[in-house]
């Protein structure tokens, strides 16, 4: 029987959701704006969807995690956004959790050093 | 760039309008910078190829309009079991509810009622069943209120003895034909009984043997009927529903077999048919005798059926062991 390639897909893209917001609140602990956010996470290995990420971060603000600011930066208005003193705390937080899990993770699948 | 307001301007009918504008602003500088950087990397000016490029890779306007929404449901994934639920005790309900409340208009003012009347009553019920129930849930769901339905569960609710699961089509399939039945046995669903030839029309009738059957048909029938209503409404098969589920059927069986082997099941009423009466007498006779062989048939398979619960019980209780 041949695996359903779609499953393999939902699968990837449940998993990466949760680690995706992480990496999100992770660079944005410096400023960015949108387009030189998810620059940032391409140059690191992290390809988002522009589909996904844009609304991710208005969400993100939306909760009180993220402050946003209209700016004009190269004859440019653009709109920045950092961590805000929640995110901050949220962010820690998640990162903690972040490792134990990965810990977890580890563990139960045999692969830990 | 035109194609990118036009592209906005696609997305813009889609956004809420207190953050429409705000969103607006942000996507224009994101996409013109994307553009202006794939440009950059080939060398030249940006152009709509670059453009084009670009947006696909955003994706469809409506789709990117509602990343920006929240998730909304006309019956979200949390209640949508309860609708199920509540929706099939309804409809069970409202089904057995017509069976009762014809019978009993029908023993008390000799109501009657023709086959297109009865699907018309079941259609219109179903149909209002399906857009109150609908519409209370919808407004559960908008209201963000919670039934407390999975909070308030408590395991010791759980029915006790359960042999198996029971297949819901077939026992509604059961419960229907039963109250069908019992409607028609009992002179309230009024059947055609006439066939309209070329010389004339021929009214056949039940034959006298049928008649010592009234009562232990509505017996057996009514029984089967108030059981699969109960086995519907829990969900399983126990042990004492199983053993009424066998008995009825064999009853049934017996009582079918013996209609089967008896002369005269059908009688003529009128014999306006001239030389076809010989002819549609006996097509009748023969098409109403395979007619109780087949529903025999059915009677055997939900015995074998039930057996095969009661086996499958035994098993798992070896194996348990």
């Amino acid at each position: 029987m041949s695996l359903d390639p779609q499953i393999a897909e939902k699968l990837l893209s449940e998993m990466r959701r949760g680690a995706i917001v992480l990496a999100v609140l992770g660079q944005l602990q410096r400023e960015h704006y949108g387009y030189s956010l998810r620059k940032n996470l391409v140059d690191r290995g992290l390809h988002v969807e522009e589909g996904t990420l844009y609304p991710l971060i208005r969400r993100l603000e939306k909760q009180g995690l993220l402050t946003s600011e209209w700016r004009e930066e190269d004859k440019r208005r653009k709109r920045f956004y950092r961590l805000s003193t929640d995110g901050r705390e949220i962010y820690a937080q998640l990162m903690h959790d972040w490792q134990l899990l990965n810990t977890s993770i580890q563990k139960t699948t045999g692969r830990s050093e | 760039m035109e194609i990118v307001d036009s592209y906005l301007i696609e997305i813009g009918q889609h956004l809420p309008e207190d953050s429409r504008q705000d969103i607006l602003a942000e996507l224009k500088v994101t996409l013109e910078e994307e553009i202006g950087d794939r440009a950059a990397q080939a060398g030249v000016e940006p152009d709509v190829q670059h453009a084009q490029a670009v947006l696909q890779r955003f994706g469809h306007p409506l789709k990117v309009a509602s990343e920006y929404r929240p998730v909304r449901y006309l019956i979200g994934p949390d209640l949508y079991p309860a609708f199920l639920h509540t929706l099939r005790v309804l409809l069970t309900i409202a089904a057995v509810g017509v069976v009762v409340v014809s019978l009993v208009a029908a023993f008390a003012e000799g109501w009657q009622v023709g086959v297109w009347s009865l699907i018309d009553v079941g259609v219109s019920l179903l149909f209002w069943i399906l857009v109150v129930t609908t519409g209370v849930f919808v407004a559960i769901e908008y209201s963000g209120e919670r039934l407390g339905w999975y909070e308030s569960w408590q395991p010791r609710r759980l029915a006790s003895g359960s042999l198996g699961i029971i297949d819901r089509g077939d026992v509604m399939t059961n419960l229907v034909t039963e109250g069908v039945f019992l409607l028609w046995w009992n002179n309230v669903l009024v059947l055609p009984n006439v066939i309209n030839g070329d010389s004339g029309s021929f009214v056949f009738n039940l034959g006298q043997v049928w008649a010592a059957y009234f009562w232990p048909f509505n017996v057996l029938v009514g029984a089967c009927f108030v059981l699969h209503l109960y086995v519907l409404m829990k969900g399983v098969w126990q042990r004492p529903s199983l053993v009424l589920e066998i008995a009825c059927n064999t009853a049934l069986v017996a009582v079918l077999i013996v209609l089967v082997t008896s002369p005269e099941i059908v009688v003529v009423a009128n014999e306006t048919a001239g030389d076809q009466s010989e002819f549609l007498t006996n097509l009748v006779d023969r098409t109403l005798r395979i007619s109780l062989l087949v529903i025999s048939g059915f009677c055997v398979w939900d015995m074998w059926s039930a057996w095969r619960h009661f086996k499958g019980a035994s098993w798992r209780r070896s194996s348990a062991a």
